[in-house]
């Protein structure tokens, strides 16, 4: 044993200081009775240093013995890790098979924070299987491709790439020939069409539904005549092709939200018992095809999860990553303090404690937009329907001094349109709304208010900033006529009021997304109830076209219309502020955007030092 | 007695019945209910309908008195039920998060009686001097602090200046071996002394009253002028009568650690019964919340029975009676 | 030998006896002096929170987001919060919240208490058995609890807050008022007064009610005291009065920030110390009553 170990030290020396040729590496580890993947990273080693040789070696052997000999992921080519190409099929991670080490860092951190994840499964069939928090979507399931959190591409993940026939319209998805479940089952066609399936499944009350609303063979489904839709077949196991009798931009934006489920766990339970399967919530049952596996939740504490070797992108080089929950901002912050939490999401208020903290990088991204939304339909106040009541709460509003003072233009900076994130969306023929007291009280003589009633103004955000601004906002509003009171949201009364259209302002968000989802948000179905044909055609229009000039401009257009009719007045481009520990290395790749957004995170090239 | 322990146990039953029924009533008015609290209110595209068809899912949908008598089916087994939110168990939640409550209310228990029966004799023995008017005026502080300014107050100065303990949690993770006892220990002693420091100034007063009361009866007059040595009179005599208003306080004061706790595992963020049971109300999780209050009734009536029965033992008077 | 050892022991009982007066007295004037203490610092501080408005010129609601997070200064001795407000108007703003929700929540659990502890009493019988079920009951509550459920369903306001804290403290108020009812119901004079055909709620007040003031007066003081504790840690958790109005509990909310605590200590030190002093002072108060209305009562001698 000793020998053994001397041996794979001087092999380790000299493929270190390459001194040996790759076939004399090579040769002299198979004589070793090393595994490949283990030969393997003595080839990525050459000339490149590490650490600890023996041990990394070590662990490198156990981990080759444990992978399955021949799979592309282990495969003996050095180089860097996955691309972000339509057909990654060739990766090969350096450090294939020899995961190390452990990561722990606070599940909230891309958002959700300050204690709405510390319940461990808050929503795990969130509006039917929007599952459980975004952080283990991200690790432990995988879909057919995800964003790149810039929402400029997307990032193939189990469909290596799809091709879209504009004539025939089609869209044909090319699985990945390696993709496993957790438990060693492959991937196949057949776990797409199942998830497909349950998902435009009425029984179900998924809001993905709607995704497949100009699929051949949906509405059959939709009024209960067919449990599966005809227009989505599997010629063979690794290939998708979905029909469509309208070109459909909208169900592409939505692909990266329908994580894979598998068939052969979850295939025999009724769509309206999704949510209450034990598959959720059972550590032994809950597999997914991500690049770490399901081992335990512990208590209310963490989320342990363990690399899947098997990962068709490659295996991951962090042996154990912990997800762990945190009931509040400050217990978060404490343990990143302490350097047990390598990632922690932070308010302003803890912004300059953070700074101060020398082993940490802090930075922000844009994570959605704050609204006030309005009730439209209010039966107390029915002015609240009138546009220029709206255009005139938008004008009586200070951005500019409440993103100064209160978010100190660090996590929230001024805005007047939907999609602050995506430039395109940017027009000079946007009303930007300047703070003008008064133009908006002229506006609300025109209009006629002469209201004395004192409206709710909800808020969820259980943040001191976010309490501070609806103050200020509400103290605006009184300026020109509007009596609002503050109320902050607990245990669904809000929702309650929201049911029976009592509501009369709400101050929440819009989370980073595509902007073909605007019409998701502002429709006629939800409790918004913005009904307006113009709008909606529009979106239609964008919708139909996969032309990208094209659907720009008609997005532009649906952007101007919201612009002007208001129904959730833009106040601020949210940003999401995170301070993560230096000592993880996230392969140049975006870690941190934000939570809702189904991006691909490169988690499989992490490295973190202890 | 073992009469009056069946009688007593006979009384509970109609009382945690009762109580099952308030706080089911009670929940059930409030508005919103769980699934209203488990869908994030930024939530795109959820329709009403599609949480009307969760709750249907779940069987929220079915009217109260029906989901009462479900609940009161499986409670009598011994089986709580699940959490709405987390589809956990409860009797698992509730073991998980147990320990940590009983073991910041026990720490806080053991302290302040070690600390008000020796701060009691002290002041009570040196009665009259600097000492004894220091302990009066600290006394009737600590009863006035609000327990979580005390805690905040505690963090400030213990954890923030002098950096002596950590501000918040129950543990650092990391660590093995035997360094988690110190660790733990460490995490507890300012949540455990916030907790604690009322009833120690309570004890204190009342330990101090009763020994003084003994100290100067006629009773103990004579034992010392027989010749019988100080000490001795103190801690035979003094201190058993002291203890029985003292003993009957802690018995008592077992249900208002609990309360109390809610407030310093929130401050310290100590993840125990107490944050459970607030987020449990926030979230309308109804068989978690009915749970909890049948457990804490229990707490309640068991401690004023047990501090009959430490009355009955000490006070052999009463025993007769 | 016998009268050596008895004459130590006859001059050590006497220095006793000295030092028990003496010490007896100073122990009493101690407390008055306390007590005086107390009542000297609420009045000041329940002056200071009523002319509030005539004192000091800032408003403690009206936000000035240019003066945003200040630290103490001539112009704002207590700094400003996050918008700009003058920390020492809300706090006296805030005592008026805090001291008002105390005073009714008082004047409502006694109220109940002692009518229930009236009808309970007087009348006896199966009313009285009930009743005395009942209090059993209220005693067993997990009072946090339910407090904490009835805040969750009931939308959080002064009002709702007092109600809750009235409905649950009343026992005490009735144990007392009873006790005294039964031991005054059995005097001859009230047999007398019956078969002289008195009514029922004359011999009430006129015998009754006044020997029982004593007791409950000083029961309320503790109570008001108690009762401002409750109303803290409600508004503290979030439940109790919401921002933005003031009250000393939800203004210790902010210091739950670890920058808050640790960098902006005159944030949460000012309502921290006057819930305190407060509470202190009307505690101070309560006792010195306890000892003039009820001078064999005595807790230090």
């Amino acid at each position: 044993m000793v020998d053994k170990e001397q041996e794979l030290n001087e092999l380790w020396q000299a493929a270190q200081h390459g001194t040996l040729s790759r076939r004399e590496l090579i040769r002299r580890g198979l004589a070793l009775g090393l595994g490949i993947p283990t030969i393997g990273y003595l080839l990525a080693a050459c000339g490149g240093g590490s650490s600890s040789p023996t041990t990394a070696l070590t662990e490198a052997s156990t981990a080759g013995t444990s992978a399955t000999a021949g799979t592309a992921a282990s495969a003996a080519t050095p180089g860097s890790g996955g691309s972000a190409s339509a057909s990654p099929s060739a990766v090969a991670s350096a450090a294939a098979g020899s995961s190390t080490g452990s990561l722990s860092f606070d599940t909230a951190t891309t958002g959700g924070g300050g204690g709405q994840a510390n319940t461990a499964l808050a929503g795990y069939c969130y509006a039917q299987t929007g599952g459980s928090m975004f952080e283990v979507r991200r690790c432990v399931d995988s879909r057919l491709f995800a964003w790149k959190p810039d929402l400029s591409d997307y990032i193939p993940e189990l469909a290596e790439k799809w091709d879209i026939d504009q004539d025939k319209m089609t869209i044909t998805f090319h699985l990945h020939q390696n993709a496993k479940w957790h438990d060693g089952k492959p991937v196949t066609s057949d776990d797409v069409l199942y998830t497909m399936n349950m998902l435009a499944n009425p029984a179900l009350g998924s809001r993905y539904a709607q995704a497949f609303t100009n699929v051949k063979g949906y509405s059959d489904v939709k009024d209960g005549g067919a449990t599966t839709i005809s227009g989505i077949t599997a010629p063979d196991a690794n290939t998708v092709v979905i029909q469509l009798e309208k070109l459909d931009a909208a169900l592409l934006v939505q692909i990266p939200d329908m994580d894979i489920l598998p068939k052969h766990v979850m295939g025999s339970t009724a769509p309206a018992q999704v949510c209450q399967s034990q598959f959720w919530i059972d550590d032994s049952q809950r597999i997914g095809a991500g690049p770490y596996k399901w081992s335990q939740r512990v208590d209310d504490q963490r989320i342990e999860l363990e690399a899947f070797s098997d990962y068709f992108l490659g295996a991951p080089k962090i042996a154990k990553v912990n997800l762990l929950l945190f009931s509040s901002y400050e217990t978060s912050l404490a343990a990143f303090a302490q350097q047990s939490n390598y990632a922690s999401p932070l308010t302003v208020d803890n912004l300059d404690y953070a700074k101060g903290l020398d082993f940490g990088e802090v930075s922000t991204q844009s994570s959605g937009v704050l609204i006030l939304e309005v009730n439209t339909y209010s039966k107390v106040e029915p002015l609240l329907g009138d546009k220029r009541v709206r255009q005139a709460i938008s004008y009586a509003i200070d951005r500019k001094t409440i993103a100064e003072q209160l978010y100190k233009n660090v996590s929230a900076v001024p805005t007047y349109w939907t999609t602050p994130w995506l430039d395109w969306t940017k027009s000079p023929d946007l009303e930007t709304y300047d703070y003008d007291v008064d133009k908006a009280k002229s506006l609300m003589k025109d209009a006629g208010w002469s209201s004395d009633h004192e409206f709710t103004m909800w808020y969820y955000y259980t943040d001191q900033v976010t309490a501070s601004v609806v103050e200020a906002i509400a103290q605006y509003l009184s300026a020109i006529g509007i009596k609002a009171k503050p109320r902050l949201d607990s245990g669904g009364a809000m929702a309650a009021s929201e049911k029976d259209g009592s509501w009369d302002f709400v101050y929440g968000a819009w989370g980073l997304q595509p902007a073909l989802n605007m019409s998701q948000a502002w429709n006629c179905d939800t409790t918004l109830k913005y009904c307006n044909s113009d709008f909606e055609n529009t979106m239609a229009q964008a919708r139909a076209t996969l032309d990208q000039t094209k659907q720009h401009d008609l997005l532009k257009q649906a952007i101007k219309i919201l612009n002007d009719d208001l129904p959730s007045i833009w106040l601020f481009n949210r940003q999401n502020i995170v301070v993560a520990n230096k000592k993880l290395d996230t392969a140049g790749h975006q870690a941190w955007a934000t939570g809702s957004l189904m991006y691909h995170n490169y988690i499989e090239q992490w490295t973190a030092k202890s | 007695m073992s009469r009056e322990l069946i009688r007593r146990a006979a009384q509970m039953i109609p009382i945690l019945f009762g109580i099952s029924i308030v706080v089911f009533t009670l929940v059930q008015l409030s508005p919103g209910d769980a699934v209203d609290a488990m869908i994030p209110p930024d939530a795109v595209g959820v329709t009403p309908a599609m949480r009307q068809q969760l709750r249907h899912q779940l069987g929220l949908d079915k009217p109260a008195p029906i989901r009462y008598l479900y609940w009161l089916k499986d409670a009598v087994q011994g089986n709580f039920g699940y959490s709405i939110g987390t589809r956990q168990p409860i009797t698992t939640i509730i073991g998980q998060r147990a320990p940590a409550t009983l073991l910041l209310v026990g720490f806080a228990l053991v302290i302040s009686i070690i600390l008000g029966i020796a701060i009691g004799v002290l002041s009570a023995v040196k009665q009259y001097s600097w000492l004894d008017y220091l302990v009066t005026l600290f006394s009737f502080s600590w009863l006035s602090i609000p327990s979580f300014f005390l805690g905040l107050f505690a963090i400030y100065i213990f954890a923030v200046k002098l950096n002596w303990f950590p501000a918040f949690g129950i543990s650092s993770s990391g660590e093995t071996g035997s360094a988690v006892i110190w660790d733990r220990l460490h995490h507890l002693i300012l949540p455990g002394m916030t907790l604690g420091l009322e009833l120690t100034a309570a004890l204190t007063r009342y330990v101090r009253s009763g020994l003084l009361e003994v100290l100067s009866s006629d009773y103990l007059r004579t034992a010392r002028a027989k010749g019988l040595r100080e000490w001795s009179v103190i801690t035979r005599h003094g201190l058993r009568n002291a203890l029985i208003p003292a003993i009957t306080v802690i018995a008592l004061r077992i249900p208002v650690l609990f309360s109390g706790a809610v407030v310093v595992e929130t401050v310290f963020q100590w993840p125990g019964l107490g944050l459970l049971t607030l987020t449990a109300a926030n979230q309308r999780d109804y068989p978690l919340i009915m749970a909890l209050a049948l457990m804490l009734t229990a707490i309640v009536v068991v401690s004023n029975f047990l501090a009959d029965v430490a009355y009955m033992i000490v006070d052999p008077r009463i025993r007769y009676g | 030998m016998e009268t050596v050892v008895n004459k130590r022991i006859e001059r050590s009982l006497q220095r006793e006896e000295r030092v028990s007066k003496r010490a007896g007295f100073w122990q009493r004037y101690i407390r008055h002096r306390l007590a005086l203490a107390g009542l000297a610092f609420f009045v000041v501080m329940g002056l200071a929170a009523a002319l509030a408005p005539m004192i000091l010129p800032y408003s403690p609601d009206k936000m000035q987001l240019t003066d945003t997070g200040l630290r103490p200064s001539l112009r704002h001795p207590l700094g400003t919060d996050k918008l700009g407000r003058d920390e020492l108007t809300r706090l006296l703003y805030g005592g008026r919240v805090s001291i008002t929700v105390g005073l009714m929540a008082v004047v409502m659990s006694t109220t109940i208490g002692t009518l229930l502890g009236t009808i309970s009493g007087f009348e006896g019988g199966w009313i009285d058995v009930i009743l005395m079920r009942v209090t059993d009951v209220f005693l067993s509550f997990p009072i946090l609890l339910l407090v904490i459920v009835l805040m969750t369903i009931l939308k959080p306001s002064a009002t709702n807050v007092i109600v809750v804290i009235g409905i649950f403290t009343w026992t005490g108020t009735a144990r007392i008022v009873r006790g005294q009812v039964l031991s005054v119901k059995n005097e001859q004079f009230v047999d007398a007064a019956i078969a002289a055909g008195a009514r029922t709620h004359r011999i009430i007040i006129r015998h009754i009610l006044p020997n029982v003031i004593a007791p409950i007066v000083v029961v309320s003081t503790l109570g008001v005291a108690s009762a401002m504790l409750t109303e803290a840690s409600l508004s503290f958790l979030g439940l109790g009065i919401q921002p933005p109005t003031a009250s000393w509990g939800n203004m210790l909310t902010a210091a739950q920030q670890i920058q808050v605590l640790a960098q902006q200590p005159w944030v949460w030190l000012g309502p921290g110390g006057a819930i305190t002093l407060t509470v202190l002072s009307i505690n101070f108060m309560g006792d010195g009553l306890r000892d003039a209305l009820d001078p064999r009562h005595d807790m230090g001698n």
